[in-house]
């Protein structure tokens, strides 16, 4: 699932050599925290949040068979944020 | 991807004849120099011919049937990819052939959205914004099978309207869904429709033409 999100990723910003992607595994979640150049945040996100969104909803529907929840967070912005992990 | 290579007096020369032989636009290959050319002592000792290697692009129809092939991979689900059909401005994919679909398209469709979504985004990022075009999804006829039953339901619901002379509404419309209740009802002189209410969720009223009531 980490080489969906990369790939997907690299191939909607302007500098690929730039993307990380981290993957934060829970018992019962999973979270890919996803950073990209500053410059190419808004290719990633997309108008209100479209490309973010769609990415999530692809990626979880990808999990379905893992039955964990799974987020995507983008350079630590939006809705996640003062979320906590218990590891 | 064809590529061949090509020899020229200048490089300009050089490309320009590979591209002619190709077929393809400046615009649509990639060229990489071998050698520049070299004017060589007094324009006779030493003086060598401009070589290069011009790469025509794969087309984007097949750019996008190629993503999507790799995005659905590394998701983990086997099926088939086609190019259904190119336009001008539009491509159209289809995915068949794996029991794992109906994880594809998900709840009214949204995964195969997404889907497209991503796969309209990662298609057309480098290209200049008069070359891109949409990418239409479909997965084992669904959006054609949806299209069908939206446009039945937009029929009777102006049949609805016109008899009883109230207003009928459809709720909670994409807006290709949207987009399609209109096109239906275009051509019915005895409705009128419009779109109400906040994107995810807008609706789109039927309202019957004033003055025009039938039954």
């Amino acid at each position: 699932m980490n080489e969906l999100v990369t790939m997907i990723v690299k191939a909607l910003v302007d500098e690929p050599e730039q993307v990380a992607v981290n993957e934060v595994a829970g018992e019962r979640s999973i979270i890919f925290e996803v950073r990209v150049a500053p410059d190419d945040l808004g290719k990633v996100i997309g108008k209100g949040g479209r490309i973010a969104n769609a990415l999530r909803t692809l990626v979880r529907a990808a999990g379905t068979k893992d039955r964990k929840s799974i987020w995507v967070d983008i350079n630590k912005v939006g809705e996640s944020e003062g979320e906590t992990l218990d590891e | 991807m064809e590529s061949i290579e090509q020899s020229g007096r200048t490089v300009d020369e050089a490309v320009e004849a590979a591209l002619e032989a190709l077929g393809v636009s400046r615009d649509e290959a990639d060229v990489e120099v071998l050698a520049q050319e070299s004017r060589g002592l007094l324009g006779i000792l030493g003086h060598s011919e401009a070589r290069v290697r011009v790469t025509a692009r794969a087309g984007l129809a097949q750019r996008a049937c190629d993503i999507l092939a790799r995005t659905v991979q590394l998701m983990g689900i086997d099926a088939q990819v086609a190019i259904v059909d190119e336009e001008p401005d539009a491509i159209y994919l289809e995915l068949h052939g794996s029991p794992d679909l109906g994880l594809l398209i998900g709840k009214r469709g949204q995964t195969l959205s997404a889907l497209q979504l991503l796969v309209a985004m990662m298609t057309n990022r480098q290209q200049h914004p008069d070359k891109r075009k949409r990418v239409i999804l479909d997965a084992e006829g669904y959006r054609a099978r949806r299209e069908r039953a939206l446009t039945a339901t937009a029929h009777s619901a102006a049949d609805r309207a016109k008899r009883t002379g109230r207003p009928v509404t459809i709720g909670s419309l994409n807006p290709r869904e949207r987009r399609i209740v209109h096109i239906a009802l275009a051509d019915d002189p005895g409705v009128t429709t419009r779109s109400e209410g906040e994107d995810p969720q807008r609706n789109v009223i039927i309202s019957p033409r004033s003055g025009l009531r039938h039954g």
